[in-house]
């Protein structure tokens, strides 16, 4: 009789998690996936202080839009921050890449930005540790993927590092983005920016991507040993036109 | 010409409108194009001494002849985007050889040196490759011609 009932008891626990395995695959391979990399499709979509200002206050707002010409002004170390996350994982100048994985999503660009989204049902802590990316979860909606993301290191720069003019974005911030493909090769980003120290209201935009046909990921770096664009001592813009040191010589007989 | 001709041809002059546009935005830089002359482009014509392929910028190096320099030729320098971004628009770090001749339309710098923002090169068969970036006027290479070598 023990035995039977045990023998039972095997078959039912046998079926069951086969029943589970079945039905999380199931699920698994229900959910959209565009791994690979993007591109942002529009570069103006980053020309945010002209086109669709932020609601920064106004002295914030005119330090973005005149830094650029003033670069003595602007952060010193920002081409040598590590990538942080303020809301914009990058796209034009870097390609963006997916990575799908069992209960997590990775972002990465080719500037060095890793952003690590658990969709495994985990929730948010109520006190991350600050971190230059926070801290990220997911859950699906659908097709679309919402990311909520808290814990951003109060210094992160808005709207990125390297961006002149940039400010810090501050604490307490929570950033919601809804993820979509609205095609096979576009990937809309719907972004939500709470950030109460830099806005005076929740900052919402939409980025669109598009697919980038890419074998090979390439390295973006503005932290260089020598930029003939940028002077890091005096912190100013240049054009250096010393040459290189093994250019060839001109040709011998004129063009 | 037919119709269905007439409306491909549109549909052409439109797509290359439109890549144009797109082409002509101005796009994010690690710094301003303050330094260059985005309301007027100029070209010279000289044998190419390298291509520099690093980050954060591309540079171009051509020798342009002059007979009153020191050795007969002047020494340009054309910055353009990042190899990343160049990748994208059909650049290699091979495309450009030294001792090729092209001719190079650019934003010139303001204080007057040789050189300035890359914005096309036209090669001796008449292919053409365009630059990204710049003061971004609108004058930005109207035809991408990807894998030009």
């Amino acid at each position: 009789m023990i035995r039977q009932t045990c023998a039972v008891g095997y078959r039912i626990s046998v079926t069951g998690v086969l029943a589970c395995c079945l039905c999380a695959c199931a699920t698994q391979q229900a959910l959209p996936d565009w791994s690979g990399w993007w591109g942002l499709d529009n570069p103006y979509n980053l020309e945010i202080s002209r086109f669709q200002p932020p609601p920064l206050r106004p002295a914030d707002l005119a330090k973005l839009r005149t830094a650029p010409a003033r670069d003595v002004e602007a952060d010193p170390l920002r081409y040598c921050r590590p990538r942080q996350f303020a809301g914009y994982s990058g796209g034009f100048a870097e390609s963006v890449e997916f990575l799908f994985t069992p209960g997590r999503v990775t972002l990465t660009n080719e500037s060095g930005l890793i952003r690590r989204i658990y969709v495994d049902g985990r929730t948010l802590t109520t006190e991350p540790e600050e971190t230059n990316t926070g801290t990220s979860v997911g859950h699906w909606e659908g097709e679309t993927l919402v990311v909520e993301t808290v814990g951003i290191n109060p210094e992160a720069r808005y709207p990125e590092s390297a961006y002149p003019g940039s400010i810090p974005i501050g604490k307490r911030v929570r950033i919601t983005e809804r993820i979509a493909l609205k095609g096979a090769d576009t990937l809309e980003f719907d972004i939500e920016t709470i950030a109460p120290e830099l806005f005076t209201a929740a900052d919402r935009r939409k980025r669109i991507y598009v697919r980038v046909p890419k074998q090979f990921a390439r390295e973006v770096n503005f932290c260089v040993e020598f930029d003939r664009s940028f002077d890091p001592t005096t912190r100013t813009q240049r054009f250096d036109m010393t040459p290189p040191v093994d250019l060839p010589p001109p040709p011998k007989s004129p063009n | 010409m037919s119709i269905t001709q007439r409306l491909n041809r549109v549909l052409c002059l439109a797509a290359l409108t439109g890549v144009s546009l797109v082409l002509a935005q101005p796009v994010r830089a690690h710094h301003s194009y303050i330094m260059f002359d985005g309301s007027t482009s100029k070209s010279v014509t000289g044998t190419v001494a390298r291509l520099e392929w690093r980050n954060p910028h591309v540079f171009v190096w051509l020798y342009v002849r002059n007979s009153s320099a020191p050795g007969g030729y002047d020494l340009y320098a054309f910055e353009n985007a990042s190899p990343a971004v160049l990748v994208r628009m059909g650049w290699s770090k091979d495309v450009l050889a030294a001792g090729e001749t092209i001719t190079v339309e650019y934003w010139p710098l303001k204080d007057g040196r040789n050189g300035g923002h890359f914005v096309k090169a036209t090669r001796s068969d008449g292919r053409t490759l365009p630059g990204v970036g710049g003061p971004g006027t609108g004058l930005t290479s109207p035809v991408i011609t990807p894998g030009a070598k």
